[in-house]
């Protein structure tokens, strides 16, 4: 589902990452590990097309970067669900519409998307916090937010950049619980961290090791 | 396309920046307001000298020799000369009476006899109240049968008439630089006012929101507040019209072409500021390909 060809993102001499060859199928939980600026944030970046290879080719679903159009990307990103550490919550609006604007904005009519909206914060425990605006809410609310509104477009995969980055012991389990939940659905999950203890903790998945930019194992 | 959807969510942002759109609208209307003032200014202080020029006239006084029977005939002669807008015959009688009436005294009484002329007041037309052009009607005037003399005394007029072809471009380059002020500052406080919001446009990017679907709110936005702005602009020049009007009996009347051009300057440059601010950051990162 996601396979890079040899890609090399170049920012500048020796950073960025160089010739990585990957590849996640469906329903695969894979741990991308490596240190401050070994380039993690960039792999996941080049999944949603957010940066284009320098050379070689990434695939995701039926797309590639070498013929991808800028006019595909907003329904690529639609199967793509992404959360970071910071979130990235509108912190002008509340959990709710938070959540349903990433079903608003494809178009789907008001009573769905009401729907849908109810049904995934139930499932997350937000259901009562729903009129809250991010700033009441705790670091992993937040987070349980994002990961709602990452979810309701039924991505293929969700990439997790240190999703765990800003969250306490407790927070991060249950962070780490939901998106085990999420993968046994079906849902392919990568998630990018430097937290050795996380990966100590859940030994069955895979894991790939970056280096300088480079794929070290 | 929701159109409902992306209507109301313009609304939205506004309400939830309630306190940058109200300073985005005042600044609107504030620079909309000179942009009137100067249109007002400008067109009285035009419509005053066109007046002034259209005062201008030139008296003919006839030899004593012309008869009643040929004024009609020398009337046609002078009104078909280029520039002459008007005629009026003055006889020297009419002349006479109205003088004695106005000094309470019978001139001719003490003079002997009616020592004034018949006239022509010969009123201009405005494009002819050059110096050039009052020569030439002079020398046709001159040139009729019966004229003996003619006398100008409109000079100061002439004078100002000159000024005011420096007055029409200084009164351009006036209203250009308050045209690129207002351009200027309207377009930026509307920009600067969707840019507080770049990481709104980062996060709709980010799931899947449309370029279209990002644009029309922020482009609406922009509208509504260059509408609200040019509306407060109207207000306060109407008002600002009404009490000079009424306290200074100066008919300082604006017409509804103001009106209207102020609410075009302010529905187009809020929609140019925030069509800049969105394409902007819509293509803050392009793809390479
Ligand atoms: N847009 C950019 N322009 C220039 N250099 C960049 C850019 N983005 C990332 N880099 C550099 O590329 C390298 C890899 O960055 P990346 O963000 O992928 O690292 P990371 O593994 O995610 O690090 P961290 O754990 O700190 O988030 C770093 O040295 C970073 O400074
Ligand atoms: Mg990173």
């Amino acid at each position: 589902m996601v396979e890079f060809k040899n890609v090399t993102i170049k920012y500048s001499e020796n950073v960025g990452i160089f010739n990585v060859n990957l590849s996640i199928g469906k329903g695969e939980f894979v741990f991308l590990l490596g240190d401050s600026g070994a380039g993690k944030s960039t792999i996941l970046k080049a999944i949603y097309f957010d940066e284009i290879p320098t050379s070689g080719e990434v695939i995701f679903a039926e797309h590639s970067s070498l013929t991808l159009k800028n006019k595909e990307l907003p329904f690529i990103r639609r199967k793509i669900g992404v959360v970071f550490y910071d979130f990235k919550l509108l912190e002008d609006r509340n959990v709710f519409e938070n959540v349903a604007f990433a079903l608003r904005v494809t178009q789907m009519p008001r009573k769905q998307v009401k729907i849908k909206t109810l049904k995934i914060l139930t499932e997350m425990g937000l259901v009562q916090q729903r009129y809250k605006m991010p700033n009441n809410l705790s670091a992993g609310e937040k987070q349980k937010v994002a990961i709602a509104r990452a979810l309701i477009n039924e991505p293929y995969i969700l990439l997790a950049d240190e999703p765990t980055g800003n969250l306490d012991i407790a927070s991060e389990r249950e962070i780490i619980e939901i998106l085990k939940k999420v993968n046994l659905r079906g849902t392919a999950v990568l998630m990018a961290t430097h937290n050795t203890r996380i990966v100590e903790e859940n030994t069955s998945f895979q894991k790939i090791y970056l280096s300088k930019g480079k794929i070290t194992g | 396309m929701d159109l409902i959807f992306l209507i109301q969510e313009a609304f939205d942002g506004l309400k939830r920046t309630k306190y940058a759109s109200l300073i985005t609208v005042s600044t609107i209307g504030i620079c909309l307001v000179l942009v009137g003032t100067y249109f007002v200014v400008s067109k009285k202080s035009d419509d005053f000298l066109e007046e002034l020029k259209s005062k201008i006239s030139l008296q003919v006084f006839l030899q004593n020799t012309v008869t009643e029977s040929q004024i009609p005939n020398l009337t046609q002669k002078i009104k078909r000369i280029e520039g002459v807008a008007e005629v009026n015959f003055t006889s020297k009688k009419d002349a006479i009476e109205k003088l004695s009436n106005e000094m309470k005294t019978d001139l001719i009484s003490i003079a002997g006899y009616n020592p004034l002329q018949d006239e022509f007041t010969v009123l201009l037309l405005p494009n002819f109240s050059d110096e050039n052009s009052i020569k030439k009607i002079k020398i046709n005037l001159q040139n009729l049968e019966g004229v003996e003399t003619i006398e100008f005394n409109n000079s100061l007029i002439v004078q100002i008439g000159k000024f005011q072809e420096n007055y029409k471009k200084i009164n351009l380059m006036i209203g250009i630089l308050i045209g690129i002020f207002a351009v200027i500052l309207i377009t930026n406080t509307v920009r600067l006012s969707i840019a507080a919001r770049s990481k709104t446009i980062e996060i709709m990017k980010l799931i899947g929101a449309t370029n279209l679907f990002i644009r029309i709110p922020f482009l609406l936005e922009g509208i509504i507040q260059g509408l609200l702005g040019s509306l407060l602009s109207i207000l306060a020049v109407f008002f600002a019209a009404k009490f000079i009007g009424d306290n200074f009996n100066f008919d300082f009347s604006v017409s509804r072409q103001t009106y209207l051009t102020l609410v075009f300057l302010g529905i187009s440059l809020g929609f140019i500021g925030s069509l800049i601010a969105v394409e902007k950051f819509l293509g803050a990162k392009k793809n390479k390909s």
